[in-house]
């Protein structure tokens, strides 16, 4: 579907291919190497987690290795300790380090980027040191030894522990695969591109943040166990800080948020000092040397520098876009969004009443009142800094008003999560725009679905047939929204990398494709030409002769005029004037503050 | 002042500038219409070597400045005001301003050049000590020019100044660029989606569509051209409701 994955559809002959070189590739190789190359599986269960915390939500770990520690210790004493099984002990380990888990991503809720890696390097410093210390336990520096595994009539070492970890490898690696193209794989990526946008889409950024850390512990935590075993003799220097560095290697060489890049990285990093033993003394240096011209020539990951070769990288939008050569008809249209319009009873849709908001002692509101009826087209204007923006800033709970009540339905907006505002009803669309920059077309308008779809972890991480079924229909539903929206030719398409117009008219469908009931348009004709935003009126009124109510913000006097049935005019962070457009354009105040004569001569063309 | 020849630009296999031929007279102001992905933003960060063209060829007063580095091209003359104005918003009106002269040494030309910004736009003066990032739509825009202007350029390109900015607010940084292009002997050439206002104050204007050349001509000219006139100008269509 996107160049994420790689190639359009991975084919199953490729993957057929792989497995099947996966399981012939112990046969004949000898008891060292095969050891390696198991460790290397090992290793890429630790790099694919890591990556989920790191590449698809954008939060830095460098805990990795403390989580595969303590998933070690726990799956090996409780074997030599309590004499469990294999399965019940790697299965302790996995809940316990996903907790842990958990609560190492608590403090993602408060600090971002360079303090949660601080945060996470704390911890790791602390897991480091009881290890080394809790001699009680651990043996300390002296080590455990992991007594061999059996399973069933296996007894786990070479060939059988190789494929005991292949199994876990494939399984873990596909679980994240699935993971990616599920709405869960989604709304994490949404988080790391810009999240804001993100939870107004419905994702819970707080949630998402912390379940990424969970997973990525458990892998790390089943990738620890499988270490112990194969290993079969545990000691603190496993699990330093180096070694938490070296998976971040693994996943940045390979290729941050790709699925299939940090299992290369993962391979070439733990085989590294294998290949370069010819280096001798040297081989350290020789490993950083190639580290760094690797990471200059290819600052994507291999995986990226593969596919730059396959050259499937070229914006693929240019000259298929903004034709309108067939319009939907309208009638369609009106199908197309009624089907899940969910109609307003209440007379007034949103009441805003006497909302205030200061930023540092500057008032940007400052008791604005007006209401939205059912149906409508309501326009919201007003010099550059009235307020506007911060007024629907405010509304999708954004910001945090210090006065005032907002109504939307009967509901009190302000008692509502700023994540749970879409699923009452409104959806909006940025002044900047705000794509997810490293999502498709598709992908956004994907997003803007996010609270419609319900698949969970397992579902998602499993690929469910009901997940599948919910895809599918989603994907069919985003392809209609695009279609009507004349963006059927960039569905593929980076959505960053379009023109600002086009991506204005991407984020209209990606803010109609969360059923709302109200929908907010912050400048949605701003960069358009005339025959651009004539277009646009005509969807708008499409859209609302389906049952939406629109409420927008625009400076394009023509638009507003031509399209609203009700202005309200902001000047100062306060309302001067409500009416029709007739009313508003004859309004000396508006005249003064906004308009300008020349304007509204121009207005009464 | 600035002639392009013959411009191709593209992004990998596909080009999305195709045959480009413009000319910006000494101390004129061009305009640059089109709708979106016609590539107008391509052809503006082709001037400025922000992106490599394919063929053809880019003149500044009489020497080719394809394929040199920004600085190089900034250093020559040229000043930008991108789109979407890309200020520093975290740092002060006056600190985004002196970064506009940083290709300058001499602190007297650094003075002049903000005496005469201040000039033109008071407001800054007002402003100089606020982080950018506080100011209004307009403030913002005017800022983005009063920076570009900070190098003494003899040429202004700006990328669609009018965007996101309220009727009133537009109309003022129109009468400013054109005070600038004639009392400081500035040529301009504007890439600008709102036509009515750009035509108001260019001398010469160019029509271009998914990456061609479709119309050229003086303002008056092309306001008698009916295909123009529906598409970019819309006089007749957009009635105000009643």
């Amino acid at each position: 579907m996107s160049s994420r994955w790689g190639n359009k559809a991975w084919p199953w002959s490729v993957a057929l291919v792989l497995l099947v070189g996966l399981i012939l590739l112990p046969l004949g190789l000898p008891q060292f190497r095969l050891y390696m190359v198991t460790l290397a599986l090992v290793y890429t269960i630790v790099a694919v987690g890591l990556n989920i915390v790191m590449g698809y939500a954008g939060q830095i770990s460098i805990a990795h290795a403390a989580f595969m520690g303590v998933g070690a210790y726990t799956t090996a004493l409780l074997m030599s300790l309590l004499h469990w099984h294999v399965l019940p002990s790697l299965l302790a380990a996995v809940v316990l380090v996903t907790l842990i888990g958990f609560l190492v991503g608590i403090p993602a809720l408060r600090v971002r980027g360079h303090y949660l890696a601080l945060a996470t390097f704390a911890f790791q410093m602390i897991a480091e040191t009881v290890i080394a210390n809790w001699t009680g336990l651990t043996h300390g520096p002296n080590g455990v030894k992991v007594p061999t595994a059996v399973l069933g009539p296996w007894t786990l070492k070479e060939l059988p522990l190789y494929y005991f970890v292949l199994l876990f490898a494939v399984a873990t690696f596909l679980f994240s695969w699935n993971l990616l193209r599920s709405r869960l794989g989604r709304a994490l990526i949404a988080v790391r591109d810009h999240e804001v946008a993100a939870q107004v889409m419905g994702v819970n950024l707080t949630w998402y943040k912390m379940l990424a850390f969970g997973i990525s512990a458990a892998y790390a935590a089943l990738a620890g166990g499988l270490f112990a075993i194969t290993v079969s003799f545990l000691d603190p220097l496993a699990f330093t800080f180096w070694e938490s560095i070296k998976h971040l290697i693994m996943v940045i060489l390979g290729g941050l948020g790709t699925v299939v890049g940090p299992v290369i990285g993962a391979v070439l990093i733990s085989s590294a000092p294998e290949l370069l033993r010819g280096f001798r003394e040297h081989s350290l240096l020789a490993y950083y040397a190639v580290l760094i011209v690797l990471l200059i020539f290819i600052p994507g990951g291999l995986l990226s520098g593969i596919r730059r070769l396959a050259g499937i990288l070229a914006p693929a939008w240019i000259g298929k876009s903004g034709s309108a050569v067939n319009p939907t008809p309208a009638n369609r249209v009106k199908r197309l969004l009624q089907g899940y319009a969910r109609p307003a009873s209440n007379e007034t849709l949103l009441e805003v009443s006497n909302i205030a908001i200061h930023f540092g002692g500057i008032a940007a509101l400052e008791g604005a009142s007006f209401s939205v009826a059912p149906g409508q087209i309501k326009g919201l204007i007003g010099p550059n800094g009235a307020g506007k923006t911060t007024l629907f800033n405010v509304l999708t709970r954004v910001y945090q008003p210090s006065a005032g009540k907002l109504l939307f339905s009967g509901d009190d907006l302000l008692g509502v999560a700023p994540h749970n505002i879409v699923t009452l009803g409104i959806s909006r669309t940025f002044q900047n725009v705000e794509m997810f920059s490293t999502m498709t077309v598709l992908e956004n308008v994907l997003v803007g679905m996010h609270h419609t779809l319900h698949a969970g972890l397992l579902a998602s991480g499993l690929s469910l047939p009901s997940q599948r079924r919910e895809e599918r229909e989603a994907m069919r539903r985003a392809r209609e929204i695009l279609e009507f929206l004349d963006l059927d030719g960039v569905a593929g398409a980076m959505a960053s990398e379009l023109p600002l117009g086009i991506q204005r008219a991407v984020a209209l469908a990606r803010a109609l494709a969360a059923n709302p009931v109200l929908l907010l348009l912050d400048e949605p004709a701003s960069g358009l030409s005339h025959a651009e935003a004539g277009r646009l009126m005509a969807n708008v009124r499409a859209i609302r002769d389906a049952g939406i109510t629109v409420l927008l913000i625009e400076h394009d006097m023509r638009f507003v005029m031509g399209l609203c049935e009700s202005i309200t005019v902001l000047d100062r962070g306060e309302v001067i004037c409500t009416g029709t457009p007739a009313e508003v354009s004859s309004n000396p105040r508006v005249v003064e503050a906004y308009l300008g004569k020349e304007e509204v001569s121009h207005a009464g063309d | 002042m600035l002639e392009i020849k013959d411009l191709y630009v593209g992004y990998g296999k596909i080009v999305a500038v195709q045959g480009l031929t413009i000319s910006v007279p000494s101390g004129s102001i061009v305009a640059l219409l089109g709708p979106n992905g016609a590539g107008k933003t391509t052809s503006v960060r082709a001037i400025f070597g922000l992106l490599a063209s394919s063929s053809g060829s880019i003149e500044f007063r009489g020497t080719r400045i394809n394929g040199l580095s920004t600085d190089r091209v900034i250093k020559k003359g040229m000043g930008l005001v991108p789109q979407g104005r890309e200020l520093f918003p975290g740092l002060s009106v006056l600190d985004n301003l002196l970064l506009g002269a940083y290709t300058v040494s001499d602190k007297q030309q650094i003075l002049g050049a903000l005496d005469r910004v201040f000039h033109y736009f008071p407001r800054l003066s007002e402003r100089r000590k606020q982080a950018a990032g506080s100011l209004s739509g307009g403030e913002q825009q005017m800022l983005a020019l009063g920076r570009a202007l900070m190098a003494s350029p003899t040429m202004l390109v700006l990328d669609e100044p009018s965007i996101g900015l309220g009727p009133m607010v537009i109309q003022a940084v129109f009468e400013i660029i054109a005070r600038i292009a004639r009392e400081q002997n500035v040529s301009i050439l504007m890439a600008e989606q709102n036509a009515r206002q750009a035509l108001r104050i260019a001398h010469y204007a160019y029509v271009i569509e998914v990456g061609r050349q479709v119309a050229q001509g003086t303002p008056e000219k092309l306001m008698e051209d009916d295909a123009i006139r529906s598409a970019y100008l819309g006089t007749e269509a957009a009635p105000v409701s009643t």
